[in-house]
């Protein structure tokens, strides 16, 4: 079961995760992200603190938008990993192509 | 133990189920917490691989985990009828494609190569088994 709740600020957007993320709902994680992009926000940050499990699909997910966040100029980041999660994208590399922080403040400076 | 058995039939709805059962056959061997949860991961990447590719081609398809250990191993057999997929002859994609292409699949058989120590696969007219082993510290 995954959770989505969109918390707006005056510059940026946080998606706060809670549950797991794996093939049968990585689509809604998707929808938030696209919805967020939609929103002409400066930063996107994503609160993965109460994130339980992500599989390659969550993965995917993030991983299909750098690009797109590149070309639109728009700082993200995630923060709040826990050790498990933050393995996964460790594994793959992912921690070197994604901006990763403890906390939102971190996050916020790293744009 | 004996072997264990959880059965997929109901697709990718099912794969909260799947990493229940897991979790709690790993939690009666050995194996480190932190270790258990990747292992979890490996498995579920298999059969959600799986029933992507081969649900949609054949109604009634099943698939069929089982999980058995050793002192020094665990022991993970995934039958399916119909495709199969050979993880062994799959080139691992290169991040900066990846990325570059905005797709957003192609990285969980990375993720289980990286996890699980051996993989075999045993294909007969009957079942495609893949074989997944993870050793014991």
């Amino acid at each position: 079961m995954l959770a989505i709740k969109e918390v707006f600020h005056a510059d940026y957007v946080t998606l706060q995760l809670s549950g797991e993320i794996d093939a049968s709902n990585s689509v809604l994680l998707d929808e938030a992200i696209k919805q967020a992009l939609n929103g002409n926000h400066e930063r996107i940050l994503i609160d993965a603190t109460a994130l339980t499990y992500i599989s390659s699909a969550g993965l995917g997910v993030f991983m299909s938008y750098l690009e797109v966040f590149e070309e639109k100029n728009i700082h993200f980041a995630l923060y709040g990993l826990t050790p498990t999660v933050f393995q996964v994208f460790q594994i793959l590399g992912l921690d070197q192509l994604l901006t990763i922080t403890g906390s939102a403040e971190e996050a916020l400076q790293t744009s | 133990m004996g072997a264990q058995v959880f059965t997929l039939q109901k697709g990718l709805d099912q794969l909260g189920e799947l990493r229940s059962f897991i979790r709690s056959q790993l939690a009666r061997t050995p194996m480190k917490e932190e270790k258990q949860m990747m292992v979890v991961l490996a498995i579920e990447e298999v059969c959600a691989n799986l029933i992507i590719h081969e649900f949609k081609q054949r109604d009634g398809e099943s698939i069929v985990v089982s999980i058995r250990n050793t002192d020094k191993k665990i022991i993970f057999e995934i039958k399916n009828r119909g495709g199969s997929f050979n993880m062994l002859e799959y080139q691992e994609p290169n991040l900066r494609e990846v990325k570059a292409s905005k797709r957003k699949g192609g990285m969980g058989i990375a993720l289980i190569k990286r996890i699980i120590d051996h993989i075999e696969y045993d294909i007969s007219p009957e079942y495609n088994t893949c074989r997944l082993i993870k050793v014991l510290d």
